[in-house]
């Protein structure tokens, strides 16, 4: 509940210019020029600051192909301090899909090859503004353009709604777009998280850091039981006691919660529990 | 583990330093100029 209360205060402050909500109009204070950690469309009339995702692909899409040191530092600073510990807590996309799980008891098992997907993801999230470029030399941000449902959920449906002359330019791409955000809006409630495992590129680069982050799951062998309640209660159906941070662990730390004995806890990683059996080196 | 241990501060320190390179080359200012205007992809018409 506490972790909750956390992902609602982030998504309102991420998203408090609410008169844009009215006037479909962005907000365009300085306030923008600063990234924030997760997931959170720009375009988005409630948006007080800039999407990672959107920012890196549109500067490498502009003519002069500009890899972004800011963002992408930014990004990293991020993932070696905690993972994926944003995705867990803070992002608003993440807590709109947990929010919709909570709709049903019905749960469904995601396999496990669909989680490969994002890598892929990523990678040409990165590389296509770079190289996919037409006639002119110009590029999109094509993660936004084809794929993004944040991007629809919080830019599209809000703008066309409000402004007519966007409704007007509505198209093929629009039913596309809606029609992915439509279907992990869906899957979201059966499926824990469907975006963030399968196809989110934010949520795989910070899963890459997982095992070398300075925060980190730590387990505690003298204290652990191997009860598995920590396994039980993991919504992403890992297996935290033998192996903690792996790369689809949201950082959400229900599993030190449920732990009977407290042997699971999230700290800085110099200071960990010597390795066990059951604690992997990577 | 020895060494695995001193990457991620190595990471978080090296991501500072890109990160205020990139605002010394002037990128807060083309972020905000992406992020404060309308970005029909992100809406998904054009
Ligand atoms: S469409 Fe998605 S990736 Fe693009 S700026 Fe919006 S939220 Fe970010
Ligand atoms: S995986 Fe992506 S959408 Fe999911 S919480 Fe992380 S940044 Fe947000
Ligand atoms: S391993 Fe723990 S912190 Fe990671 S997703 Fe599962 S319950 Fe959350």
């Amino acid at each position: 509940m506490r972790r909750h209360l956390v992902q609602a205060v982030s998504t309102f402050l991420a998203n408090a210019n609410l008169p844009g909500f009215i006037e479909g109009r962005l907000y365009q204070g300085r306030l923008k020029s600063v990234c924030v950690p997760f997931l959170n469309c720009y375009s988005c009339p409630g948006a007080l600051g800039a999407c990672p995702v959107g920012s890196f692909q549109s500067l490498a899409a502009g003519l002069s192909r500009s890899a972004s040191l800011y963002v992408f530092g930014f990004l990293t600073a991020v993932g070696a301090a905690g993972g994926r510990f944003v995705c867990g807590w803070l992002c608003p996309f993440g807590f709109f899909q947990e929010l919709l799980h909570r709709l049903s008891s019905r749960r469904l098992a995601l396999p496990r090859f669909l989680e490969l997907l994002k890598y892929p993801v990523l990678i040409l999230t990165v590389l296509l503004p770079f190289f996919w470029r037409d006639a002119v030399g110009l590029a999109e941000p094509y993660y936004c353009k084809y794929i993004c449902p944040a991007g629809t959920l919080q830019a599209g449906l809000p703008l066309v709604s409000r402004r007519a002359e966007l409704a007007a330019l509505i198209g093929p791409l629009f039913w596309l777009k809606l029609s992915i955000l439509a279907a992990f809006t869906i899957s979201a409630v059966f499926v824990w998280r469907p975006f963030c495992r399968t196809l989110c590129p934010l949520g795989a680069f910070y899963s890459l850091f997982n095992r070398v982050s300075l925060w980190q799951l730590r387990v505690d062998r003298s204290r652990c039981t191997s009860c598995g309640a920590c396994t039980r209660r993991c919504p992403a159906g890992l297996d935290p006691y033998r192996d903690p941070n792996q790369a689809a662990c949201v950082r959400c730390l229900e599993c030190t919660r449920v732990c009977p004995t407290k042997a699971l806890t999230f700290g800085i990683a110099a200071k960990a529990p010597a390795l066990t059996p059951y604690t992997k080196e990577v | 583990m020895f060494q695995k241990k001193r990457i991620g501060p190595f990471l978080l320190v090296a991501g500072v330093i890109f990160a205020l390179l990139g605002l010394f080359r002037g990128e807060a200012e083309a972020v905000f100029e992406k992020a404060a205007s309308l970005c029909l992809q992100c809406i998904g018409i054009e």
